[in-house]
């Protein structure tokens, strides 16, 4: 066991984009657990988009994360000591431990262990974790995807992009997604099974829209939001829907962008709809079985992006906001 | 029966605002039925914000309207001629008319009887017609409202707006509404029940005049204005929050629509926006027309109508109307009703 316990604390809060600045490495001893907690050593730590709306001191379905304190955060580990009954010492878990090598955790709803010889541990951070759980919801639950459908996904090489487009080709769709960069468009249309792919920096919504999708978009699981969202809504077909997962583009604009095709919600009668993982917990088991099954019958194809080191972990975080990864990014820590 | 058959085309396309000039009033033998075929004698039209959509060559949920046609669309008439055994002359009927005097119904196809009532016939273009519906699918049905909920309604005295925010007071909701003019302000909150209201021209801050209204936040917008009133809505919403996207009349006439910059609350508040048209939710017709009897009839719920005298002046009406110069439904009256 080491010494200390080094922890990223959130220091100060963005204004527009944020910086390694907002961040400072802090060592503090290795906690002892209390009576009905685990001390956890941390292997991987998720980064995920949602947190750049943590780091703001704005209501929102959260708290705001706190200054001067342990970044919060989705991670995945081995009890190291246990005082909490179910839970010894070698088993792996997953919880809500943060940017620290160690951290504790209780039975607090989170907690959970996980069975190395499944998947990868890292897994529970992605396509077996909120962001597989958060397409899956998404895809079927709000985009009631049909066979035959134009299924539209925006990031698509993303934590959550990856999984939704996937998943709507599983229901029989037509599936197109963006992305930025050209090995991300060829991992889509190679790997995955896209049926189409474009690469943002390169081509506008628009155009990309217009070449890809000529028989317009049934259902857009959107996680960026502006210029992309504004393209779809002038292309939405009749009672399409639209899934708003998130909107990357927006989080780190002080005005975010108008979006003008909004009055097509009303002319082709489309859903808009925004939701959380968390609202729909009673779906995790149908979750875990049905995407672990894709997983292992090779229906399913899973991209992880890992950045070595703790210290790491505010860099790798920015450059996922900045879309510099191709896949799933977490962060190594042992 | 008249020689004649006055009528109003379609002119041009209007670029922007609808003006007079894309109008042209006309006159035309009136037109005999074949065989199967009604002549319906109109005796009231309706303006509806959608026909602006119908003015422009774009595809839509209804086709556009053709130059040197008459415009078309909900009205009631009395039959003058039939070829069709289902109607009679002298029958009163409904269905999506012409801008004239005289409508040939091929086949009487999509027209309907209306039973005797103890109502106005313009009714039947409102609280009992298509904008009435609009208003109880749309709240009740996709706004699903439960008591103790604040419900906003923009565009508040007119067609859909006064009947929504009158359900959702039945339904008990705390209701608000707006609108552009000081006295169909004071009829919001002083004849239809509405808890408050304000005059959004003169407001200043939207934010301000919705946070101060609806203390506990927002759950269902019905959304019928769009532009920077959904943009303050948004910031006004409840997490979990429906707004039911009725219509966007402040965007129709504009070459290049406003920026809505707020939907990102969307997601942080796991909002649900969803656009309808009632043409297809027709399986509540029954339910709508027993229930909106009732209250009408036990005084529950009151209509107000803005009626305009004449073929003539039907465009006027339909422009006054996009710029929200009515208070109260807009109807046109063609003719008196025989008999």
């Amino acid at each position: 066991m080491a010494e200390t316990n080094r922890q990223v604390h959130l220091a100060s809060r963005p204004k527009g984009w944020v910086s390694e600045e907002n961040f400072t490495l802090v060592e503090a001893a290795v906690p002892e657990p209390a009576e009905g907690q685990v001390l956890i050593r941390n292997h991987y730590a998720s980064v995920d988009p949602y947190m750049r709306g943590g780091m703001n001191d704005v209501a929102s379905y959260r708290q705001p994360f706190a200054l001067n304190a342990t970044m919060p955060g989705r991670t995945v580990g081995e009890v190291v000591a246990s005082r909490l009954d179910g839970y010894r010492e070698g088993d792996f878990v997953f919880a809500m431990t943060g940017w620290a090598d160690y951290g504790l955790a209780s039975d607090d709803g989170q907690l959970r262990r996980i069975d190395p010889a499944q998947a990868p541990i890292s897994y529970h951070l992605g396509v077996l974790g909120m962001p597989g759980m958060t397409a899956y919801v998404g895809t079927y639950d709000l985009g009631e995807p049909k066979a035959g459908e134009q299924f539209y996904v925006s990031a698509a090489a993303g934590a959550v992009g990856q999984v939704a487009g996937q998943l709507a080709r599983i229901r029989g769709c037509r599936v197109i997604g963006s992305a930025g960069g050209p090995e991300k468009i060829a991992w889509l249309t190679g790997e995955l099974g896209f049926d189409g792919a474009f690469d943002h920096h390169a081509e506008d919504y628009t155009e990309a829209l217009d070449r890809l999708m000529p028989d317009g978009i049934d259902v857009y699981f959107d996680n960026v939001g502006g210029a992309a969202l504004d393209a779809v809504l002038a292309r939405v077909n009749m009672n399409a829907r639209l899934v708003e997962c998130g909107m990357v583009s927006q989080y780190n604009l002080t005005t975010p962008d108008g979006i003008h095709n909004i009055a097509n919600i009303t002319r082709n009668r489309v859903r808009i709809q925004g939701f959380i993982v968390s609202d729909h917990a009673d779906r995790l088991d149908a979750f875990l079985d049905e995407v672990s099954g894709y997983l292992r019958d090779g229906q399913m194809h899973y991209a992880e992006d890992v950045v070595d080191g703790l210290e790491n972990t505010p860099a790798a975080f920015i450059g996922m906001l900045k879309g510099e990864n191709t896949g799933k990014r977490v962060v190594k820590y042992v | 029966m008249t020689a004649t058959n006055k009528q109003i085309l379609l002119k041009s396309r209007p670029k922007g605002w609808v003006t007079p000039d894309n109008f042209e009033l006309a006159e035309s033998p009136v037109p005999a039925p074949g065989d199967g075929d009604v002549v319906v004698r109109n005796l009231f039209l309706s303006v509806d914000p959608y026909m602006r959509g119908r003015m422009n060559d774009r595809k839509s949920y209804v086709p556009p309207f053709q130059i040197g046609q008459p415009l078309m669309g909900g009205a009631v008439g009395q039959v003058a001629t039939s070829e069709n055994q289902n109607f009679k002359a002298g029958q009163i009927v409904s269905g999506m008319l012409g801008w004239e005097q005289y409508t040939l119904v091929k086949d009487g196809a999509g027209l309907m009887a209306i039973p005797p009532a103890d109502v106005p016939l313009s009714w039947f273009l409102g609280v009992l017609g298509m904008p009435g519906m609009t208003a109880y699918v749309g709240l009740l049905d996709i706004g699903k409202p439960k008591s103790g909920e604040t419900v906003y309604v923009s565009a508040a005295s007119g067609a859909v707006g006064q009947i929504v925010g009158q359900i959702a007071k039945l339904k008990g909701c705390h209701v608000v509404g707006s609108a552009g003019d000081d006295a169909k302000v004071d009829w919001l909150t002083k004849e239809a029940g509405y808890d408050s209201a304000f005059n959004y021209k003169t407001v200043g801050s939207l934010d301000d005049a919705l946070a101060e209204r609806c203390p506990k936040g927002v759950d269902i917008y019905f959304e019928n204005v769009g532009g920077a009133m959904l943009d303050a809505a948004l910031n006004a919403m409840n997490p979990k929050g429906r707004i039911v996207t009725c219509g966007m009349i402040s965007q129709y006439n504009l070459e290049q629509p406003e920026g809505v910059k707020n939907l990102f609350h969307i997601i942080g508040k796991r909002l649900t926006m969803q656009g309808y048209i009632v043409s297809d939710h027709f399986d509540r017709l029954p339910a709508f027309i027993q229930e909106m009897s009732g209250w009408l009839a036990e005084g529950k719920v009151r209509y107000r109508e803005d009626v305009s005298d004449g073929i003539e002046t039907a465009p006027a009406a339909f422009i006054g109307m996009l710029k929200g110069e009515n208070f109260g439904k807009q109807v046109v009256k063609i003719a008196e009703r025989e008999g």
